[in-house]
C-alpha cells in the first residue's frame, strides 16, 4: 500500500467513500480472518472481531497518513479486538472447546493433530500465541510483526522462542510421535 | 523447521474459512452517519469494560436504595416490563406467512422477528446469541445459529436455515422448535461437512445452508452453499442431492431458493468466494420437475448488465433472495438492487440505483438506494419486502407503482 493509486484510494476512503474503502480493507480481510480466527478459535468470534475492527479502522482512517502501510495498521487494530475479546468470560467459558470436542470415536490423524496444536496454541500467552500465528500461519517477516504488536524486533524474537519451546512436542517430525 | 511449524500450524487453523459473505457485510456495517472524516471518539474496549462495570455497580447501589426507601416495598414491586424487542442488526431472510405477517431472520444477532401488518414486532425464535441449542422447547427460549433462509410449510410450520448451526430448523404451531434437518454443527471440523445422502435428513450434514423452499409436493428443498449441492428431504425425510453435473462451469454455489406456480425450482448461484472454495457463477439456474437445470439468467460472470435485454445475455452481481409474484414474474436481489425477470426472459431493474445506502424512502426504488439486501419475498396484492442486511432494515416495494418504504428497524 505505498503506490500512487493506493494514497488515492486511502484519500478517497478518508473522505468517507465506501467502496474505496472497500479496495483499502477487502484484501487483507482474509488475513484479517486468519489472525482473529488463530487468536480466537471459534469462526463466529472471528468474524465478529474482524468486523468489529474494520468499524475501527474506518472511524481511524481520518488518522492515518497516506504513507502509512495500511496491512499492519489494520492487522494491529484486529490483533487489539482479539485480546479484546479473549478478555471476555463468556468467550473463554462457552466457546472454548467448541470446535475441538471429540463427540465421535473416527478421527484423522491429521485432525487429531490439529485439535492437540489448537488446544496447546490456547495454553500459550496471548502476546506469544499472536507472535507464533503471525509468523507461522499469516508468514509475516518479523519487522511487520514487531510493527503489528508495536514491541521492538528482539521482543518478538523471544516471544516466538518462547512460544516455540512450550510447544516442541507438536513440532517434532511425525515418526518422532510414535 | 520452519517449515515443518508452518505445515503443522496451517493444518490446524485452516480448518475453517470465513463466511464467504464477511467482506461484504463488513462494508455494508460500516456506519452511515459516521464517515471517515467524522472524527469520533470511540471508546478502547479494556476502558468501555471497566466503564460498563462501573456504571451497573452504581445502577445496582441505586436499585437498591430505591427499593428500601419504601417507594416500592421489595415484597411489592413493580410489575416486570415486557422484554425489548432489539433492533435489527442484519436482517437475512424473509418470508410471507400465511396470517399476512412478515417474518425476518437476523443473522448477526440470533434472532427470527415477526413484523405484523401493524408494524409491530415480536420475537419468534432465538435467545439473542448464535446457538444451537433449546430443541424440543419453544423457539422463544431455544437459540437459532446465524439464522439465514426462512420459509412456511403448507401446514404453517416454519423453518429457518441455520447457516452456522448446520440444520434446518422448524417451529410448529404451538411454538415449539425441532431439527429436520441437519446433525448439526461438526465437532471434528469445525465448519461443516457432506454426508447422508440416501439416509434420514437428520443424520445428514449440511454445510452452511442458505436456501430453503418447499415444493408443491410437499418435498423441501435446501440451498447446501458450501457443499454446493441443492438437497430435497422427502416426504419420508430421507435426504438426496440434486444431480448438478450437467450444469455449465463453473461449479455452483446454491444460496437462495424458490418455486414457480408451475412447480419448478429456481436457484440463486452466488458470486464465487475464492478464500473459501471456488465455484460460483452469479447466476440463476431453473430445475425442472424431472431435474433438468437451465440457467435462466448470467453469464457465468459476475457484474451489472443487460437491463432490457434477455435475462441469459446479463450479468448478474451476487444474486440473493428470488420470489414470484402472481403473474410469474421473478424477482431477485443482486448486488444492491432489485432486479426482475419477466415471463419473456427479459430483465429489468426495479429498485436500487446500486449504490449502498439509505435515502430514497417514499419515492420509487429504482431511484432509492439499497443496502446490502438478502432475502426478498412477495405478500399477497403485490408487496415485495426486501432484508437489508447492511441498512439494517425491512423495505417494502409496492409492485403497483414502485414506491419504497421503510417497514422495520
Amino acid at each position: 500500500m505505498t503506490g500512487d493509486t493506493d494514497f488515492q484510494l486511502i484519500r478517497l476512503a478518508k473522505a468517507g467513500d465506501r467502496a474505496a474503502f472497500d479496495d483499502v480493507i477487502g484484501p487483507l480481510i482474509n488475513q484479517a480472518f486468519r489472525l482473529a480466527f488463530g487468536m480466537l478459535h471459534d469462526r463466529g468470534v472471528a468474524e465478529d472481531a474482524v468486523q468489529d475492527a474494520a468499524v475501527r479502522a474506518w472511524r481511524k482512517l481520518a488518522n492515518v497518513r497516506p504513507d502509512t502501510p495500511i496491512r499492519p495498521w489494520f492487522l494491529a487494530i484486529v490483533a487489539n479486538q482479539c485480546r479484546t475479546a479473549m478478555r471476555s468470560r463468556w468467550w473463554s467459558v462457552v466457546r472454548l472447546d467448541r470446535i475441538d470436542g471429540r463427540a465421535g470415536g473416527e478421527f484423522e490423524e491429521r485432525i487429531v493433530r490439529g485439535a492437540a496444536l489448537r488446544a496447546a496454541l490456547r495454553s500459550l500467552g496471548t502476546d506469544q500465541r499472536e507472535a507464533l500465528v503471525l509468523r507461522y500461519y499469516l508468514d509475516l517477516p518479523l519487522d511487520e510483526i514487531a510493527s503489528i504488536t508495536g514491541v521492538p524486533l528482539g521482543t518478538v524474537k523471544s516471544r516466538i522462542n518462547r512460544a516455540l519451546v512450550a510447544m516442541r512436542p507438536h513440532f517434532e517430525p511425525m515418526e518422532a510421535l510414535g | 523447521m520452519d517449515e515443518l511449524i508452518r505445515s503443522r500450524v496451517h493444518d490446524a487453523l485452516d480448518v475453517e474459512q470465513p463466511d464467504m459473505r464477511l467482506r461484504s457485510r463488513i462494508i455494508a456495517s460500516l456506519p452511515a452517519d459516521e464517515s471517515a472524516t467524522r472524527r469520533v471518539w470511540v471508546p478502547d474496549g479494556q476502558w468501555a469494560v471497566g466503564a460498563v462495570a462501573v456504571l451497573l455497580t452504581i445502577a445496582l447501589l441505586a436499585g437498591v436504595l430505591y427499593l428500601r426507601s419504601g417507594v416500592f416495598p421489595a415484597r411489592h414491586g413493580p410489575p416486570p416490563l415486557p422484554k425489548p424487542v432489539p433492533a435489527l442488526v442484519s436482517p437475512e431472510g424473509i418470508a410471507v406467512g400465511p396470517d399476512g405477517s412478515v417474518y425476518v431472520s437476523d443473522y448477526y444477532a440470533g434472532y427470527v422477528f415477526r413484523i405484523r401488518p401493524d408494524g409491530t414486532r415480536s420475537i419468534v425464535a432465538g435467545t439473542g446469541t448464535n446457538d444451537e441449542m433449546g430443541d424440543g422447547g419453544l423457539a422463544i427460549n431455544a437459540a437459532v445459529d446465524r439464522p439465514s433462509g426462512l420459509t412456511f410449510a403448507h401446514n404453517g410450520d416454519l423453518l429457518i436455515a441455520d447457516f452456522d448451526g448446520q440444520r434446518i430448523r422448524r417451529i410448529d404451531a404451538l411454538g415449539f422448535i425441532t431439527t429436520i434437518a441437519g446433525s448439526g454443527f461438526d465437532k471434528t471440523q469445525g465448519s461443516g461437512s457432506f454426508s447422508g445422502d440416501g439416509g434420514p435428513a437428520t443424520s445428514a450434514k449440511l454445510s452452511q445452508p442458505l436456501g430453503i423452499a418447499f415444493a408443491p409436493t410437499g418435498e423441501l428443498f435446501v440451498g447446501d452453499s458450501r457443499n454446493g449441492r441443492v438437497r430435497r428431504v422427502d416426504l419420508t425425510g430421507m435426504i438426496t442431492s440434486l444431480d448438478s453435473s450437467k450444469l455449465p462451469r463453473p461449479q455452483w454455489i446454491p444460496g437462495y431458493l424458490a418455486f414457480d406456480a408451475a412447480g419448478n425450482l429456481y436457484v440463486a448461484d452466488r458470486a464465487p468466494y475464492p478464500a473459501a472454495f471456488v465455484g460460483g457463477g452469479c447466476r440463476i439456474v431453473k430445475v425442472s420437475h424431472k431435474g433438468v437445470m437451465t440457467v435462466i439468467a448470467g453469464t457465468g460472470r459476475c457484474g451489472f448488465s443487460g437491463d432490457g435485454g434477455p435475462a441469459v445475455e446479463a450479468t448478474l452481481e451476487d444474486p440473493n433472495g428470488l420470489a414470484f409474484d402472481s403473474a410469474g414474474n421473478l424477482y431477485f436481489a443482486t448486488g444492491n438492487r432489485i432486479r426482475r425477470i419477466d415471463r419473456k426472459g427479459i430483465i429489468t431493474t426495479v429498485a436500487g440505483t446500486g449504490v449502498a445506502g439509505d435515502a430514497g424512502d417514499g419515492g420509487l426504488g429504482i431511484n432509492a438506494q439499497l443496502d446490502g439486501p438478502f432475502g426478498i419475498g412477495i405478500a399477497p396484492g403485490g408487496f415485495l419486502y426486501i432484508a437489508e442486511g447492511g441498512g439494517h432494515r425491512v423495505r417494502m416495494l409496492r409492485l403497483s407503482d414502485g414506491v419504497i418504504t421503510t417497514v422495520a428497524r
